[in-house]
């Protein structure tokens, strides 16, 4: 499989914290939408800065489009949109001067799809940007990051923030986005619902380590929580285990194989264990609150 | 790069507003009095406050996480660097030319009452006020992007008061010498402003290069 995005061994340390990105690997493949789940400081923006050389990595390989980018290839830049969770464009400026701006940037900038953008969501070119709403601001930077037709999409806590409604429209775009086939989109986010809606791989960041990278509809369909008392627990094989939860009355299990499962808890030896689907939000709460077996 | 350098152009524009309102208020005294040393010190600070306005956008960069957007776009770290360093020059010489022309309505409205030696008082007025705007510029940008663009308000300030001392002692310095031709000296003086201004450059792109966001 081809791969638009390659993260490999990605190692990345500050000197005045103890925050380390341990030996992160993912990929991202042409035509596909992954959500980065983690929660906050968990190293998504740390990672996206990477890739984006915002920060010096200390070792590891990240490969955009299947080369590495030096600060000197602005060939690559030319390919990638970049949306960060605030708008970065000044509030003195109004859209229609950003458009001005970043047809001086991009070789492949295109006004007219751009002004295409602003009508659809509705932004005034002339107003400043300092008087425009999150939405409003957030919708901008995606017509900027959208104007030159990258083919990826790096998004860092784009949908942050936002009211579902301007979350539903700016997915419908990322949607539309990923229609062409060397296309593809990288959304950190911690707003699970969105990604349960449009992505098609979820990479788990937790503690500055991947904890999990799956295709969306394996962790729908294919992962489940097992809801034990504590005897019920100790009957578990443990290779099937991916992490467990203690609550007050109960153990939740994370398990990779439902059906499995099911043939294995799900009769009387077990007691009738309960074996309930998972959500995205389900998932990251047993990852991150959980313990390992 | 054109791009980057809109983007500084409509920054320092928006910057000005105060700062042209205060020149209009001086040149409006300035002219109905002929005072010269407001005249001498509206070419100071004509040239170096338009030039700094310019630099002053290093810290609108920073607060609206621009800095760290613009490394997204294809545009090199030197490139950015550049562009504050042509955007100094570009407002420095806006600002010589409104001095110059401001200079000129004085002595057209009261005659030469200023420049006893002519021209060479012209060239030397211009030279110390230039000179000063480009070593204060030399010392804030790479100081901006050393210590971070929250402390640009001291940083300028320092930078100025900086410049005004350097300027003096590099007077004092190419005096002292036994070079006797006068335009020699100023020529001196101005060779080593760029020279420090070439410095500051590349010292900047070499900690710029460096600079994590």
């Amino acid at each position: 499989m081809n791969h638009i995005l390659e993260v490999q061994k990605l190692k990345k340390r500050f000197p005045k914290s103890d925050f380390l990105l341990d030996d992160l690997s993912f990929s991202l493949p042409y035509g596909s939408i992954m959500g980065f789940v983690g929660e906050n400081g968990a190293g998504k923006t740390t990672t996206i800065s990477c890739i984006l050389n915002m920060l010096t990595k200390d070792s590891g390989t990240i490969r955009l489009f299947g080369r590495e980018m030096s600060d000197d290839d602005k060939e690559i830049r030319e390919d990638i949109g970049v949306v960060f969770d605030a708008s970065n464009f000044s509030g003195i400026l109004n859209a229609d001067q950003v458009g001005k701006v970043m047809a001086g940037i991009y070789t492949r900038w295109d006004q007219s799809l751009y002004t295409n953008y602003l009508n659809r969501f509705k932004l005034p070119s002339e107003q400043k940007i300092r008087t425009y709403s999150k939405g409003m601001t957030m919708k901008l930077a995606l017509a900027s990051a959208l104007a030159h037709s990258p083919k990826l999409l790096l998004l860092d806590e784009a949908t942050s923030g936002l009211d579902p409604v301007v979350r539903d429209d700016i997915l419908d775009v990322f949607l539309e986005f990923v229609q062409e086939e060397d296309h593809s989109i990288l959304l950190s986010s911690h707003i699970t619902s969105d990604l349960e809606k449009i992505a098609d791989y979820i990479t788990f960041i937790h503690d500055g380590r991947i904890v999990l990278s799956e295709k969306k509809d394996d962790l729908i369909y294919n992962y489940a929580v097992l809801r034990c008392k504590s005897s019920q627990f100790a009957k578990l094989d443990k290779k099937d285990v991916i992490t467990y939860r203690k609550r007050d009355y109960q153990i939740d299990v994370l398990v990779s194989d439902r059906q499995d499962a099911e043939r294995k808890y799900g009769g009387f030896a077990t007691d009738n264990m309960v074996i309930d689907n998972v959500d995205i939000d389900d998932i990251m709460l047993l990852l991150i609150k959980g313990e390992p077996v | 790069m054109k791009g980057l350098f809109l983007d500084n152009f409509y920054k320092t524009i928006s910057n000005m507003r105060l700062f042209l309102f205060l020149i209009l208020i001086v040149v409006t005294a300035l002219l109905v009095t002929g005072n010269d040393t407001v005249l001498e010190m509206f070419v100071y600070v004509s040239i170096t406050g338009l030039s700094a306005n310019a630099v002053v956008s290093i810290r609108k960069d920073a607060e609206a996480k621009w800095s760290r957007y613009e490394i997204a776009l294809p545009v090199t770290r030197n490139e950015i660097v550049k562009c504050k360093y042509i955007s100094y020059l570009f407002w420095l010489l806006i600002g010589t030319a409104v001095a110059v022309l401001v200079t000129g309505l004085t002595v057209l409205i009261h005659g030469n009452v200023f420049f006893v030696y002519g021209s060479r008082d012209v060239v030397s007025l211009f030279s110390l006020g230039i000179g000063i705007a480009v070593i204060s510029g030399s010392l804030f940008i790479p100081s901006a992007y050393l210590f971070g663009a929250d402390k640009s308000e001291t940083l300028l300030i320092v930078s100025v008061i900086a410049g005004f001392g350097i300027t003096v002692c590099l007077i004092w310095l190419i005096n002292r010498g036994e070079i006797l031709n006068y335009y020699l000296r100023l020529g001196l003086f101005n060779l080593a402003y760029v020279c420090l201004f070439i410095i500051s450059y590349q010292l900047a792109r070499r900690i710029y290069r460096k600079k994590e966001l």
